[in-house]
């Protein structure tokens, strides 16, 4: 048992596709030891997710190894029969997903689905299925060890009733059953918000400092790869450009990608210098307000009568030509805000004052007309275009629907609007499946602008992208509402960014505003707990942070 | 994805459908892997060009319309007469061949019919919700809930037979099966965000149905559509084979194994024919549709 855990060497896997092989994984080597923490990072479609799948013998379909092998514990796995995949898949090698909601079966209870990992283990061990009793004390004392509250409850729960947060923490109790010697997290954290993001990541800390685990985890978030690993490698398109420990590779990165991948990341301890700027641009011209909410509510009513209500009596205003902020995690009334703003959704009470016209009581012909001036960009580019339609199709919809313009003129729009986001002229023939996220997000945006609005909603248009890719599109929206005159709402559960770019910020909690204010005051000086909290557990997973905190005990 | 370069002359047709075509060739590569879906494609095409080209295809046409040979009635299958003959001395080829584009005919107007109705009604019902809903999938339930061929069946014994009632009747009761199908799949489409993107923008529901809700449904009715090809064509021949479709001597495939019942089995190859051509070409639209679910499932698509 001296030599290392996991070992791949010169690892390399193929994907046939119809137009041929895609080298997804090239000449990949690491060695994990025992008690090591490793973090992988990389954006979206850099194969780092193929790498630990391939790790745990559920490589995608069609793959090929073209060379290499992984040697766990001194066996060699990279050909191993499914049989012999049982006994060490969840019981040496187990793994937490990304999103906790689709790999809990929502028809069992939690203790049920844990209970049936352990018999299935125990089973493949050959050692014969123990009594009920016994795996639901073992259950039990599972998810109490995920610091999960009254654990004897829990087990009768279903995936419904518990919050993101627990269960993602029920899954690593389910990952833990077999007492793994591996364990690999695959982004455990993205789908949550950020207070629960913080508890995660300390949980999988403690847990790994108590059980004395060896954890691989994976993650676009460099923050959150620093709080856990000691050590780290940062993949990009297949290939493993720079490993070593985390301390050293945030404070002096060598390869030029981990260069540029650091330099992208928002900090939320530094005042944007840009920010500082833009508002004496952005300022000057016409004081005033664009847009206005009084009193607005919404309550949903529930099919059993109850009443939720999603927001309630909110005032706001925002001033022409500023960056207003929204903040608040998910369940906060942020997206159910903006909807009502636009009248995508009708709001129970209160009034919307848009460029001086109350549009709260506006109906058929002349809300239509009205929606040329206010414009929303998504949370997802990726469902917000209609795959069946062309990037010209999609962009010049709006100018059809809205305007007399000819065919011939639309067309030069179109060209011109991709010109002003920056994409050549001949994506207008393309498809959206066949663009990258940042791509897509820049078409969403040159739709939104394309009838000249005053007002842009912009609800998480930053979040559903890689990291690199945010940090363009960010600049690229400052650059934007300079050109073209622009007031923007922005909305985001990222105070990183938000702190990079919103001029006044309000923040919500449970369909109400705790705290609002100038974006710098608010986190300088926060006066509402919920705002320290939120910035505080922002911090944690910061960069700047990290650096110091781990740099600090070597 | 090739790196985009500024062009200053204009796209040629093949660089601006550059992606369109590579979808068509990934569709036709995907289906011609599949042995089934090649089957059914070859016996689609084999009964469209029988139903194009049968009047110069069949050996002896005038056997159609009503000639008759008694000299040479129910002979076995011969170089002459390579289906052999019927009692009236009329060739079975001839007749079978001729019998390709009424039973095609029949197929295209019924599904053709149904999916006119069921379509839009499918799509307001599933968009709209509400009691607009209720009453468009009540209706629809009841029309479910009697089976099909009864209700055809009352339909031409109160219309009286012939062809065109025949088709009438079934039409009437192939429509709700479109609006069971189109009403799931809208109601799954009208919560993508792209709907609420063309509805912030301004868009009219007209517009909506019309240029986002309906092309997305579009790859299940292409599927409905085919395998229904077959369905209808053996109901049209059911009708018939009962005595209520098309009437002797019009070459109808349902009609003439009626008539050739009384012949089996001395007189098999009268019968055999005419109900291998129905086979076939049910068969044939049934595996094409197979196939073409196969290459227009979503899950298939990011290949």
């Amino acid at each position: 048992m001296t030599g290392p855990l996991l070992d791949i060497q010169n690892y390399r896997l193929d994907i046939g596709t119809f137009d041929g092989p895609v080298h997804v994984l090239k000449d990949i080597n690491l060695t994990v030891n025992r008690g090591d923490t490793l973090g992988i990072v990389g954006e979206s479609g850099s194969g780092k997710t193929v790498l630990v799948r391939s790790v745990l013998g559920i490589g995608p379909k069609a793959s090929k190894v073209v060379e290499g092998t992984i040697a766990f514990d001194g066996q060699d796995i990279t050909a191993l029969p499914e049989k012999d995949w049982t006994k060490i898949r969840g019981i040496r090698i187990s793994m937490i997903f990304q999103d906790p909601m689709t790999y809990l079966n929502p028809l069992f209870t939690v203790g049920q689905q844990i209970s049936d990992v352990i018999a299935a283990h125990e089973k493949a061990s050959g050692y014969g299925v123990s009594l009920k009793v016994t795996r639901r004390a073992r259950t039990e004392e599972l998810l109490d060890q995920v610091g999960l509250p009254n654990p004897a409850m829990l087990f009768d729960q279903y995936p419904h009733q518990l919050s993101g947060g627990m269960r993602q923490r029920v899954l690593i109790a389910m990952a833990l059953s077999g007492k793994p010697d591996l364990l690999i997290a695959d982004e455990p954290t993205t789908a949550l918000d950020v207070t629960v993001q913080a508890q995660v990541l300390d949980l999988i800390n403690s847990l790994v400092e108590k059980l004395n685990l060896t954890v691989i985890m994976i993650s676009h978030d460099i923050g959150a790869i620093a709080t856990i690993a000691k050590r780290c490698a940062v993949m990009y398109k297949g290939e493993i450009v720079e490993q070593g420990l985390t301390a050293d590779i945030l404070s002096a990165p060598k390869h030029e990608y981990t260069r540029r991948l650091l330099a992208a990341v928002p900090d939320i301890d530094t005042a944007a210098a840009k920010v500082a700027a833009e508002p004496a641009v952005g300022a000057s011209p016409k004081p005033g307000v664009l847009l206005e909410a009084i009193g607005l509510r919404k309550v949903y009513r529930s099919q059993s009568g109850t009443e939720v209500t999603a927001v309630d009596s909110i005032n706001l205003s925002v001033a022409t030509g500023e960056i207003f902020g929204v903040v608040g995690e998910s369940g906060s009334g942020k997206s159910t805000l903006a909807r009502m703003l636009l009248r995508l959704i009708e709001p129970t009470s209160g009034d919307i004052i848009f460029d001086g016209k109350n549009i709260s009581g506006l109906t058929g012909e002349p809300l239509r007309l009205m929606r040329r001036h206010m414009q929303f960009v998504f949370q997802n580019p990726h469902s917000a275009l209609n795959g069946r339609h062309t990037i010209g199709d999609a962009i010049g919809e709006p100018l059809r629907i809205q305007t007399n313009m000819s065919r011939r003129d639309i067309e030069a729009r179109v060209e011109a609007l991709l010109d002003i986001v920056q994409l050549p002229k001949m994506f207008k023939y393309r498809y959206p499946h066949e663009l990258s996220g940042g791509q897509k997000q820049r078409i969403c945006i040159a739709r939104a602008i394309a009838l000249n609005p005053h007002l842009l909603i912009l609800d998480e248009p930053t979040s559903a992208l890689d990291i690199s890719v945010q940090a363009q599109v960010l600049d690229f929206l400052q650059e934007l509402r300079a050109e073209l005159d622009l007031t923007y709402v922005f909305i985001s559960h990222n105070l990183a960014v938000i702190r990079q770019i919103c001029d006044r910020t309000i923040v919500m909690k449970r369909g109400v505003i705790v705290e609002q204010g100038e974006t710098e005051r608010l986190f300088l000086s926060p006066q509402h707990e919920y705002t320290k909290a939120l910035i505080e557990s922002g911090r944690k997973t910061s960069r700047a942070a990290n650096l110091s905190a781990s740099a600090g005990p070597q | 994805m090739t790196t985009p370069v500024e062009l200053s002359r204009p796209l040629t047709f093949r660089e601006r459908h550059e992606s369109k075509i590579r979808q068509w060739r990934l569709y036709a590569h995907m289906f011609g892997k599949s042995f089934s879906s090649m089957l059914g494609l070859g016996l689609v095409v084999i009964f469209l060009l029988l139903a194009a080209f049968g009047p110069w295809l069949a050996p002896y046409p005038e056997d159609t319309v009503g000639a008759f040979n008694m000299a040479n009635k129910l002979m076995g299958p011969s170089a002459a007469h390579w289906f052999g003959t019927d009692e009236m001395g009329s060739d079975i080829l001839s007749r079978v061949i001729i019998g390709a584009r009424t039973s095609l005919w029949i197929g295209l107007i019924i599904t053709g019919v149904g999916a006119i109705i069921g379509v839009p009604l499918g799509i307001i019902a599933g968009y709209r919700g509400g009691w607009v809903r209720a009453v468009i999938m009540r209706i629809t339930e009841l029309f479910l809930a009697v089976p099909g061929l009864a209700l055809a069946l009352a339909i031409v014994a109160a219309l009286g037979p012939g062809i065109t009632n025949c088709v009438l009747a079934l039409s009437l009761v192939w429509w709700p099966g479109y609006v069971r199908l189109v009403e799931a799949k809208t109601l799954s489409v009208k919560e993508e965000l792209f709907v609420e993107s063309a509805r912030s923008i301004g868009a009219k529901t007209p517009w909506i149905l019309w240029h986002h809700i309906l092309p997305n449904c579009m790859s299940p009715i292409i599927v409905k559509m085919s395998m229904d090809m077959g369905m209808a064509i053996l109901s049209a021949a059911s009708l018939g084979f009962i005595g209520l479709g098309a009437q002797p001597p019009a070459p109808e495939w349902g009609a003439m194994i009626s008539v050739a019942r009384t012949y089996m089995p001395d007189w098999w190859w009268y019968s055999l024919f005419p109900g291998a051509a129905i086979f076939l070409t049910v068969l044939g639209f049934n595996l094409l549709g197979d196939g073409l679910r196969d290459i227009l499932d979503p899950r298939s698509r990011d290949r």
